[in-house]
Formats: C-alpha cells, sequence, structure tokens
C-alpha cells in the first residue's frame, strides 16, 4: 500500500535524488562498456594468443605430425606438471569472468580443465572456449596440475588441466536432442533435473551411448563374450558357426520369421540347438557358437527381443548328464568371477546410475531339485501341482527364497518334470515323470534352459509321438542320430539377458546396442 | 485342562477338623498311605475310578480325532495339510521327543525330515571354522542319510583347501536319497556363524553354540530328554560362546579355569562319555588360538578328546 501512495504521489526530494543518482550511475555504466568494447576490440586487434585455439581444418589426412595424445584415464597425481596433448569430447564449459572452466570427456572418463587469461592467453581465446559447443572434438594442450580440493563432479579427482591451447576437430550441432547430464542421472535423482525416457533414448541412441554408464555397460558386455570364450576354450571347446538362414523351422515351428529365400522362403534361426548337436554328431566332441538369434514372440515386456545374440554350447560326456552340467556351472562361475575381478570400475559406474546389489554367487554353484523348490514354494503359499511348469512369478519368488537361504543370486534347477520340457528331452531312468534337464537362474530370472537330449532315433520318434509332432517334418533332425550319437548335454543363454542380470538392470533395452523389439526397428 | 478328584477325601472319613486354627494336612492321614492293608480296598477303588476317567479321556480324545479327520476329507484339506505335516513334525520332534520319537521306526522313517531334503544352510567365516560342526555331522551321519555340500560365497576370495573338505569327501549321496543335507557356506559373516532352514519362516539362529543345540536336536535321542544333562550342556555351550569367543582375555581366563576345575572331577563335560558339548567347547578353545597353551585337566582333556573317533577330523582341521 505505502509503495504504492508514493509512486502515485509528486516525487520527493528524496527519490529525486535517487533517480539523479541511479542516471548517473548508467551513464557511467554505459561508459565503462564502451570503454571496454574498445579495449577488447583493442586486444583482439593485436591477440597474442590467436594461434593458440581455432577451428582445424577437416582432417584429411594431409599431416602425420608426431604429436602424442595421451588418455584421460592415465591422467593422476603421478603426471603432474607434464604438459600433454588430449583428444576428448566437450562435455560441459562454464565461463566465469577471466576464466572458463571445462569439462572434457573420454569414454566414461573425464576431466576439468581450465583456461585463465594470461600473458599467453587471451580474452578472446577464453571466449572461443567457452563458446565451443557442447559433445564437440577437441584437441586440447595443457599442464596436468594437482588440485587442493577433490574434484567431485569427474572421475580424475586429484588433477586439472591448466590448458593452453584448444582446437576442434568437429563442432556438434548447438541443439542436442538430449543432454548427456540428464541421461546419465540416476533415476531416483528427479529433484536434480529433467529424465531421459527410454524411447527418446533409443531414438538418440548415438548420444544415449555416450553416457558413462551405457560405456560401462557395453564394455561389460563384451566381457562376458570374452570370458564365455576364455572359459570354453580352456576346457577344450571348439567355437563354431551355425547358420542363421535356415529351411525349417527348428524349435516347433511357431515364433519364426519368414524371410524370401530366392523363389522360395526360408526362415530365420531360432537357434542352433540342431546344428549345435549335429556337430556333436560329427565329433567335435564340445562346441559352442556366437551369433544373433531371432525370435518372432509379439511380447512386449522388459526381457524379450525379437534379435538378440544367443551363446549356445554343447557337449558329449561319458556317463552322466551331470558332467556337462558342472561344465556349465564351472564357466559361469569363471564368467561372474572375471567380471567381479576385471570390471570393478565398470560395475561401480553403472551402480552410480542404476544402484544395485553386488551380484553374489556360490562356488562351486548351488544345484537344487525340482521338487524342493516345489516344497519351498508350496511352504510359501504357492499352489502348484508336482508336475506344473514355474510360472514367473512363482520363478520370482522362488529365486527370493533361495537368496533368503543360501544368499545367492545364482542357481541351477535340476529334474524338471518330463511334462513341462520338449519332447527330444531325456527322460529320466528311474522316474518316467522327471527328465534329466535343468534351468538356470540368476536373480530369479530363468537364463538357460538346457537337457540331456535324446541321442536314440527310436526313442526320438517314441517321444515325437508321445508329443503328437508331424514326424515328416522333424525327419532331417532323427535323422542326424541314425550314424551312431554320443550321449550328449548342453543349453544356450542370451547375452544381453546376462548382462542385465547380473547389473541388475530392469530392462534389456538398456543392455542392446540397438534393441530389436516389436515395435522398434531403427536405428 | 482336566480336573482331577482329590486323592483323599477327610470329609469321608468323617475326621473332625479344627477350625479354629490355619488348616493344616494331617500327619496321620498321609502315612495312612504306607500302610498297607488298613484300608486298601478303598485306594484301589480309588485308583480303578481314576483309570477309569483317563480311559473316557482317551475314548473322548480319539472321538475328537476322528471327527476331525471327517472334517479333513470333507472339506478336501488332506493333501495341503500332508506336506504342511511334514515341516511341522519336525518342530513337533524337537518339542515333543519324551514319548513318541523314541521308536526306532521315527528315527529311520522319512517322517523326520518330509520326503523332500532338509537342507540346513550354515554360513560360516573360514577365519574362524566351526569345527564342532564335523563332529555333529558325524553324529548325524549315524542316524541319517546325510549328504554336504561346501560353497564358497562371492564375498570370499579364496578358502584353503583343507576348509573345503572338512565334511568328509567319501561316498556322495544323491540330493534325492539324502534326508538330511548339511550345506556349509564360506562367506564373509562378522558375527559368528550363522544357520538357516526356511527363512521366510523363522529367523537365522546365530552362534555356533546355538547351531551345534539346533543339531544336536535333530539327533534321537535329543541331547535335551535329561534334564539334568541338557542344562549342564547349556552351561557348558554358554560358557563357549560367552566367555570363551565372545569374552575379553579375563573372561576367557576365568572360563578356561572352571574348565579345568570342571575337569578335575569328571573326564567329560557332560555325562560319562564324549558329546557334542566337548566338541563345541574344543572348537571353541582352537578358534581362540588357547589350545596350544592349554595345561593340566584342560590339556589332559583335549587329548582324550582328540583320541575319539568323531573328533579325528577336527584334529585334521583345526591346526
Amino acid at each position: 500500500m505505502d509503495s504504492e501512495n508514493k509512486e502515485n504521489a509528486p516525487l520527493s526530494k528524496k527519490a529525486l535524488k535517487k533517480q539523479q543518482k541511479e542516471a548517473e550511475k548508467a551513464a557511467k555504466k554505459a561508459e565503462r562498456a564502451a570503454q571496454q568494447a574498445a579495449e577488447a576490440e583493442a586486444a583482439e586487434g593485436e591477440d597474442y594468443s590467436k594461434d593458440r585455439y581455432g577451428n582445424t581444418a577437416m582432417i584429411q589426412s594431409r599431416d602425420k605430425p608426431d604429436r602424442v595424445l595421451v588418455k584421460i584415464r592415465t591422467l593422476t597425481a603421478s603426471e603432474a606438471n607434464k604438459k600433454i596433448w588430449v583428444r576428448a569430447r566437450l562435455h560441459t564449459s562454464r565461463a566465469k569472468g577471466k576464466q572458463c572452466f571445462v569439462v572434457l570427456r573420454q569414454q566414461h572418463f573425464n576431466i576439468q580443465g581450465l583456461i585463465a587469461v594470461n600473458d599467453k592467453i587471451s580474452k578472446a581465446m577464453v571466449r572461443f572456449a567457452s563458446n565451443i559447443t557442447k559433445e564437440s572434438i577437441v584437441d586440447v594442450e595443457g599442464v596436468v596440475s594437482t588440485v587442493p580440493q577433490k574434484i567431485e563432479s569427474c572421475t580424475q579427482q586429484d588433477v586439472e588441466l591448466q590448458i593452453e591451447q584448444i582446437f576442434v576437430i568437429s563442432q556438434a550441432e548447438p541443439r542436442l536432442p538430449l543432454q548427456i547430464d540428464d541421461a546419465a542421472r540416476a533415476d531416483d535423482d528427479e529433484s536434480q533435473g529433467p529424465m531421459v525416457n527410454q524411447d527418446t533414448r533409443l531414438d538418440n541412441r548415438i548420444l544415449d551411448l555416450r553416457t558413462a554408464t551405457n560405456q560401462a555397460i557395453f564394455r561389460l558386455e563384451g566381457g562376458v563374450v570374452q570370458l564365455f570364450r576364455e572359459a570354453l576354450m580352456k576346457r577344450d571347446f571348439v567355437e563354431v558357426h551355425t547358420p542363421k538362414i535356415i529351411s525349417a523351422a527348428s524349435e516347433g515351428g511357431a515364433n519364426v520369421f519368414e524371410v524370401t529365400y530366392f523363389k522360395t522362403s526360408a526362415y530365420l534361426a531360432q537357434s542352433p540347438q540342431l546344428y549345435k548337436q549335429m556337430a556333436i554328431c560329427s565329433d567335435f566332441d564340445r562346441v559352442f557358437t556366437i551369433g544373433a538369434v531371432f525370435r518372432a514372440e509379439d511380447s512386449n515386456t522388459h526381457r524379450h527381443l525379437t534379435e538378440f545374440v544367443g551363446l549356445d554350447l554343447e557337449m558329449a560326456f561319458n556317463y552322466h548328464y551331470h558332467e556337462a552340467l558342472e561344465v556349465i556351472g564351472a564357466m559361469f562361475n569363471d564368467i561372474f568371477r572375471g567380471l567381479r575381478d576385471r570390471y570393478q570400475t565398470e560395475i561401480e559406474t553403472v551402480n552410480r546410475q542404476y544402484p544395485a546389489e553386488p551380484f553374489k554367487f556360490l562356488e562351486p554353484p548351488l544345484m537344487l531339485n525340482y521338487p524342493e523348490a516345489v516344497k519351498m514354494l508350496r511352504e510359501n503359499g504357492v499352489e502348484m501341482g508336482d508336475e506344473d511348469d514355474l510360472t514367473t512369478p512363482a520363478e520370482k519368488l522362488l529365486g527370493r527364497l533361495v537368496k533368503a537361504k543360501y544368499d545367492t543370486d545364482f542357481f541351477i534347477l535340476d529334474k524338471f518334470p518330463m511334462a513341462v520340457r520338449p519332447f527330444y528331452t531325456m527322460p529320466d531312468p528311474e522316474d518316467p515323470k522327471q527328465s534329466n534337464s535343468y534351468d538356470i537362474f540368476m536373480r530369479g530370472e530363468e537364463i538357460m534352459s538346457g537337457a540331456q537330449r535324446i541321442h536314440d532315433p527310436k526313442l526320438l520318434i517314441e517321444r515325437a509321438l508321445h508329443h503328437e509332432l508331424d514326424l515328416e517334418k522333424i525327419k532331417s533332425y532323427i535323422d542326424s542320430f541314425r550314424y551312431g550319437a554320443p550321449p550328449h548335454a548342453g543349453g544356450g543363454i542370451g547375452l544381453e539377458r546376462v548382462t542385465m542380470l547380473y547389473l541388475g538392470l530392469d530392462n534389456i533395452r538398456k543392455v542392446s546396442l540397438f534393441p530389436r523389439d516389436p515395435k522398434r526397428l531403427t536405428p | 485342562m482336566f480336573k482331577l478328584d482329590p486323592f483323599y477325601n477327610f470329609e469321608e472319613k468323617g475326621v473332625d477338623l479344627p477350625n479354629c486354627m490355619f488348616k493344616m494336612d494331617k500327619v496321620i492321614g498321609s502315612m495312612e498311605v504306607l500302610l498297607p492293608g488298613q484300608n486298601g480296598s478303598d485306594e484301589l477303588s480309588k485308583l480303578q475310578a481314576l483309570e477309569q476317567r483317563q480311559r473316557r479321556i482317551l475314548e473322548e480324545l480319539s472321538k475328537m480325532e476322528s471327527q476331525v479327520e471327517s472334517l479333513e476329507t470333507k472339506f478336501g484339506v488332506q493333501p495341503a495339510n500332508q506336506s504342511a505335516n511334514q515341516s511341522a513334525s519336525q518342530s513337533v520332534n524337537q518339542s515333543a521327543n519324551t514319548y513318541e520319537t523314541k521308536t526306532p521306526e521315527r528315527v529311520k522313517g522319512p517322517a523326520v525330515v518330509g520326503d523332500v531334503i532338509h537342507d540346513v544352510v550354515i554360513y560360516a567365516n573360514p577365519a574362524s571354522p566351526p569345527y564342532s560342526l564335523i563332529y555333529l555331522y558325524k553324529s548325524l551321519q549315524m542316524q541319517y542319510s546325510c549328504r554336504t555340500a561346501i560353497h564358497i560365497h562371492s564375498s570370499v576370495k579364496s578358502v584353503p583347501d583343507k576348509l573345503m573338505n572338512c565334511l568328509g569327501n567319501g561316498v556322495r549321496i544323491e540330493r534325492p536319497k539324502a534326508q538330511i543335507a548339511l550345506t556349509l557356506i564360506w562367506k564373509d559373516v562378522t558375527h559368528g556363524p550363522q544357520l538357516r532352514v526356511s527363512p521366510s519362516s523363522q529367523t537365522p539362529i546365530n552362534g555356533e553354540s546355538n547351531i551345534a543345540r539346533y543339531l544336536a536336536r535333530l539327533l534321537q535321542p535329543s541331547y535335551e530328554e535329561d534334564l539334568h544333562l541338557a542344562c549342564l550342556a547349556d552351561h557348558w555351550l554358554d560358557l563357549a560362546s560367552f566367555s570363551l569367543i565372545g569374552g575379553n582375555s579375563k573372561e576367557r581366563a576365568a572360563a578356561v579355569r572352571s574348565l579345568n576345575a570342571h575337569l578335575g572331577k569328571k573326564s567329560w563335560l557332560v555325562g560319562d562319555e564324549a558329546s557334542f558339548v566337548d566338541a563345541v567347547v574344543y572348537s571353541a578353545l582352537s578358534q581362540t588360538g588357547q589350545r596350544s597353551g592349554a595345561t593340566g585337566n584342560v590339556q589332559n582333556w583335549l587329548k582324550a578328546c582328540e583320541s575319539q573317533d568323531r573328533f579325528e577330523q577336527i584334529t585334521l582341521f583345526a591346526d
């Protein structure tokens, strides 16, 4: 009320004075600004550091300088006071008067850089640095120097880079479809800023993949393949490659993609099962294969993809299929141990954005029998028959019960009822209701389903008839066992599922580089 | 509860009781029981009446039982109940073993653990192995078909080989054929070993002494049948967990002194032969490094333990 009155009332002496003062101030300010501009112009005119920054011409491989570019990962306190060159992305820049802070990023490592006006660096250079668009690639020369206080926002916390030269190698467009910082924000951290939803991420996967978390996820995923290979090579397995275009549906017949094949049609392989088994029958003894697998299942869940990477293995054994099961268990433990020991930083990086309990496992792996699992579930209120299959909620519950009792996220469930397994599963010798088959679980989700396969054509035909299958369609499968076949067992896992469950992620699309599901075919 | 008539009916005997003072039991009245022939026929009829009463109660109980059974079949809860019974039977066995579980059929039969394996999971730290497990496992093995499995948890990098086969590595019984399984997991647990059977319905059992109690109750006969021995056992078990393992140096010394005093009079801690209690105390001394420095009676007792069959494995691994 008071102020309103004053405004309407004729100006008092005091107010007049005030106004006058303000006008004076403004005049002074304008004067100073003009002076500054003139100074700047003058400075620019004689820019003493104009050779120290700029946009480089497109690299067409004209020169091959001797310049050594170091990795940000290696920059620690021990490298202090060295002058080095770095090529990195400009993650962020923040100008502050006569200095400009930048964060340089290289994969999932980053370092703080500082450009401050001094006798070598002009104001114009600082201005240039602060105007480089985010995500541009730059070459930077600078002196590594230790900092008194740890830099919490960077991976290299003990050092920063005193930048002396900065050149733009490749400029990014100023408007980004998503901000890397937003994409890297932890799920429960919405108060800090906007989140990026899954579809935006997948539509702009190239940017999304630049986050430290994604860099770590896919390095770890590569590690899973590497460790799978190492573990099996060590055990005398042979790596084979099976065809992906096949003439007939390998399993069942449903859920296959049909493709035109010249004048007829063919199918995309659902699993390398048949070819693995044929390799065993051709005396390869132990084989594994890594390759794409296609499933035409129209299910939009957190754990189904239409194309994924299958890690499959099959081995001949001597007398008991547990020989194979032990190899599989040991292989998984090798993978888990390898991930735990070699990918510590990656796991930590992922956990920062998607917190999860560390993956726990037992050595040797825990092996339970189906009736035990049924008993555990019944004690906890699940109503199911002895020969019923596990439903997805029952699987999850079982996972939690096993974790509570044995404290392991990984276990093998042996002796599934015959009724819920495919026709080629070998029945138990003593109890015809049980079968020599097993499922393997990680964090309460099934990741591998395997069994001793029937290697005798007569029994195979008998089982196929029992399942009322058309013998004509599976003739080639049955025929492959006619010329003597060793007893064998095996199984297959999905690379994406193993990675997802190991890291405790909630969606399989997070671990597929360019995921394919019923609703997504691009990018 | 059931009501019982007073055994002696003073009114009927026509004894005058003074009512000016407090009532007191008649000394003579109770003496009469000791004298046979005086009014024996009367006593006999009383006993017979009592017997009849009991018979009536039993009849009523069996009637109720058949009623419940008919209700069960009527509502079709029989099959579900059976599986529940299996888990219940185990706890029944622990508490009510005085008159029923002693029969040999119960010991051998699958009723104790159900038709599916009874898996006892124990987490232990490889830095302080609960050696008494070895003794108890051997005892269990004499009564049940047992199997063991030893795992290393991912929280532990490596475990000495001798600990990996401390529960014997002879004939392995396949899982479906075993009644009891002992799953030992070497894990980075901080507050002593831990036992779990059915974590959704019971809290974990902590400490070597309590684990030993649990396992000893699975044995037939249970150590708790003789209350006197059970008390003694509890005394030594608590001494092992609170003073020998959990105590400071003063308490430890005091515990060893009381052990020494006891062993001067007796050769074993409880009863006339070696028992799991000896194993638990032995294990406590081993884990805390007090075994080598033992003197006097304790040293003799340690030697006596080591000469026992069921200690054989312990001495192999405890060094």
